[in-house]
């Protein structure tokens, strides 16, 4: 049964390179796996249950191969966080642009968290290519030998403030339509105050905003109607008409049943009507309550919710998608990596022999990347580090280089490795305990002591 | 006596194959972004043929297609003959192929120079179209509920918005047409008649724009109707008035806008030119070197390459005299049939 386990676990690393490695002393290990697909796919179901306690040897040239595809998938990883890192720009920019017509800031901190863990996420990925590319090299091994476990930490925890973005983009949006709302109702009550420094361009802003997204008004084309958007430098004091409308409310303002041009739809038959809105009587053959297509129906802050909504899915759908394939040992994924190593075995391979010199860490990339397609690893980076790092290990101290050593991801069983660290976490506390219990001790010694003298 | 002779060890044989494979690379990636380019303009010019009367010529971005994939095609291929130079045995297959391909290759050139002055030039035809297409676009501004036309309106507002402009010269296009329909026309206000009856053809003419003539830089709100009358609006001057709408006429902002376009594109092609040039100079010193080696079966030895075996005004009279042989050899033929029948 375990051996069973162990050789259906090992097919995901020897899957077809039984032909390669002819080594007699591998072959109690390789068996003859070079089954259907299917049979592929239970062999990684089963590697991952064994995995915990999966000791798996390593060879010279196993490391060399593992190190290599480990350095390519921190490559796409990299990528990845670069990915990650233009978005947050994108984001900041668009929410930037408009930021005339919202009042608070609060939504900003979403693009900020994906700057910040796009940037952490290529200086990590960078740092994990380098512990690859110096793995090959035992000498200069040793210093990257405590790397993987804040390489754990920092993984986790910047996957983790991924999400804590996707969530907040949610959470936030009532927010977000608040600060709109705010925002615009401010637009339109400054939108004749083009001589006021400081809200000159209010004007500018509005039409452009209202163009653009296509709205009209806060929450629809009525809210021009409870707002002066006539500037009082243009209006004739001394006419009948102006005089009865400033009477006509309470602040004296001069309201009118008329939206600015920028609400037009050019898309309406009709050329616009802008003034006397309510009025059927003032235009030939129109009636307001059913006329659509003369201004645009929806109101700004509705368009203006619904393009940022719309826009943060679309990122972090993309953003979560591509971190995920790092980490998931699925068959798809292996299918995706599989076809990244092509891509790069293609780049590398299409150069003439004379520029290999263009490649100078790993002067076997050629024939090695070769070796990596026919077994690729599916793994992930975290588990495939652990590997090399547990490898390299058994190689630190011994002289010959091109020893085979041991693979591990836990040293002990699962539950082992758990007992271990309570009791470790056990030891601190109680050592932080103990700490302050010398002093106390201490005291009470000199007291038993004294009884005991005296 | 050779034009730029340089000799060629094994070394800088190696090293001028390895360059010239990276720029047939770069050329590739030219060709590509040729043929993106004409594909671009095609499809601007698709975008607005409703404002061109449909009768815009799409020759040039056709052209520029064309040369795209055969610049790619031509260069992949020539990156390949460096890559194959390097081994003396898979050389020898294209050994015979050269000297057409770098024939080939100057034909290309030419063509691609031709194209460069085709996109510079196509302005002032590119001109009269849309004058034509524009006035008549204007005509059509009111026909929302004929088919064929019922989009004219809304392509003209949002192209007006769009470049911001006004009326083919200017604003003043718009007071000599009828833009507003009859459907929307009260025939029995006193306005309206007056109107009517005030022009031969008995048209509704106003001194008023669209909405889409309207400058949101302005500090003042869009006035569109009686622009010209400066009683009809309190603190108004239509002389000095200049931003409430629009004053640049949509012709000149058409023309520039796809002029500047067909510059870049011309000077992206004439840059394109000069690294086909550079390229097809360099396997003619990989093609030269390679076929005077001083020891045919010793790689290492050394060689001599140049871009044309003699000078320039021989190679020119070579030529000739080859062309005048041709010519003169079908007369030679048709000679010795006549003397044939005649001896027989």
């Amino acid at each position: 049964m375990y051996t069973n386990q162990v050789q259906s676990s090992l097919c995901l690393f020897q899957h077809h390179s039984s032909s390669i490695y002819n080594n007699p002393t591998h072959h109690s290990l390789s068996g003859s796996l070079t089954g259907p697909v299917d049979q592929g796919q239970i062999c990684i179901l089963l590697s991952l249950l064994s995995m915990v306690l999966l000791k798996l040897k390593f060879p010279f040239q196993k490391r060399v191969r593992l190190a290599q595809g480990l350095w390519l998938l921190s490559w796409v990883a990299m990528f990845s966080g670069a990915i990650t890192f233009a978005m947050g720009v994108f984001l900041k920019t668009e929410l930037h642009r408009r930021s005339e017509v919202m009042y608070s800031m609060d939504i900003h901190i979403v693009p900020n968290l994906l700057i910040a863990v796009g940037l952490a996420s290529v200086g990590i990925n960078i740092c994990a290519g380098k512990v690859c590319q110096d793995s090959l090299d035992p000498s200069r091994f040793p210093r990257w030998k405590n790397f993987l476990l804040p390489y754990f930490l920092g993984s986790v925890f910047f996957t983790s403030l991924l999400l804590v973005a996707t969530i907040l983009s949610y959470a936030l949006q009532p927010s977000l339509e608040e600060s709109l709302k705010i925002g615009l109702k401010n637009g339109i009550r400054f939108y004749k105050d083009t001589d006021t420094p400081g809200r000159c361009f209010q004007k500018e802003t509005i039409d452009r905003l209202q163009m653009e997204f296509q709205c009209c008004g806060n929450t629809n084309y009525r809210d021009w109607f409870e707002v002066q958007w006539v500037s009082n430098r243009y209006l004739d004091y001394t006419s009948k008409e102006v005089k009865d409308r400033v009477r006509s409310n309470v602040d004296g303002r001069y309201l009118l049943d008329g939206v600015p041009f920028s609400c037009c739809n050019p898309a309406s038959p009709r050329p616009c009507l802008q003034y006397s809105l309510l009025d059927n009587n003032a235009h030939y053959n129109y009636e307001y309550q059913s006329e659509e297509l003369n201004l645009y129906n929806r109101g700004c802050r509705q368009a203006l919710v619904s393009y940022y909504m719309g826009l943060m899915n679309t990122i972090g759908t993309c953003v979560l998608l591509v971190f995920l394939l790092q980490f998931s040992p699925s068959p798809s994924t292996q299918l995706a990596l599989t076809l990244v190593t092509l891509l790069c075995h293609l780049l590398i391979i299409s150069c003439p022999p004379g520029t290999a010199s263009l490649f100078p860490t790993f002067t076997e990339l050629d024939n090695s990347s070769e070796k990596l397609l026919t077994g690729s690893n599916p793994m992930g980076i975290l588990v495939a580090l652990r590997y090399l790092q547990t490898a390299m290990d058994g190689v630190l101290d011994q002289e010959n280089v091109e020893i085979e050593t041991e693979g591990y991801i836990l040293e002990k069983g699962v539950k082992e490795t758990f007992l271990e660290t309570k009791e470790k976490i056990m030891k601190f506390l109680q050592f932080a305990k103990v700490g302050g219990a010398p002093a106390e001790t201490t005291e009470g010694e000199p007291e038993a002591e004294k009884p005991i003298t005296a | 006596m050779a034009l730029m002779k340089v000799k060629f060890d094994l070394k800088k044989r190696v090293k001028l194959a390895q360059m010239l494979w990276l720029l047939y690379w770069f050329s590739v990636m030219s060709g590509v972004l040729v043929f993106s380019m004409g594909l671009f303009f095609k499809i601007e010019l698709r975008k607005r043929s409703e404002l061109m009367d449909n009768n815009e010529s799409h020759f040039v971005p056709n052209v520029l297609i064309g040369v795209g994939v055969l610049a790619c095609c031509l260069n992949a291929f020539g990156g390949k003959i460096c890559y194959d130079s390097l081994d003396s045995t898979k050389f020898a297959k294209w050994k015979a192929i050269m000297k057409p391909f770098l024939v080939a290759c100057l034909i290309f050139n030419f063509l691609l120079i031709v194209t460069a002055v085709l996109c510079f030039a196509m302005r002032i035809p590119l001109e009269f179209t849309l004058a034509e297409g524009l006035k008549n676009g204007m005509k059509y501004y009111k026909d929302t509920d004929t088919p064929g036309r019922c989009y004219m309106k809304r392509t003209l507002d949002l192209m007006q918005m769009e470049f911001r402009c006004c009326g083919n010269n200017n604003y003043k296009d718009w007071f000599e047409i009828q833009w507003v329909s009859n459907r929307y026309l009260d025939f029995g206000a006193k306005e309206v008649k007056d109107r009517i009856s005030s022009n031969v053809d008995g048209k509704y003419l106003m001194d008023g724009v669209p909405f889409s003539c309207c400058n949101p830089s302005s500090p003042r709100p869009c006035i569109q109707q009686q622009i010209t009358n400066n009683t009809a609006h309190y603190s108004y001057d239509h002389y000095t008035e200049d931003l409430n709408i629009w004053k640049r006429g949509c012709r000149d902002a058409l023309v520039s806008y796809y002029g500047g376009m067909m510059n870049t594109i011309g000077i992206l092609v004439l840059l394109v030119t000069i690294l086909q040039i550079g390229v097809m100079i360099g396997l003619q010193y990989i093609n030269t070197s390679l076929s005077t080696l001083v020891n045919p079966e010793d790689p290492e030895s050394e060689s001599e390459g140049w871009i044309l075996e003699k000078t320039v005004k021989e190679t020119f009279t070579d030529i000739m005299a080859k062309m005048k042989a041709m010519g003169k050899g079908n007369q030679v033929d048709e000679g010795t049939n006549e003397e044939a029948p005649a001896a027989s």
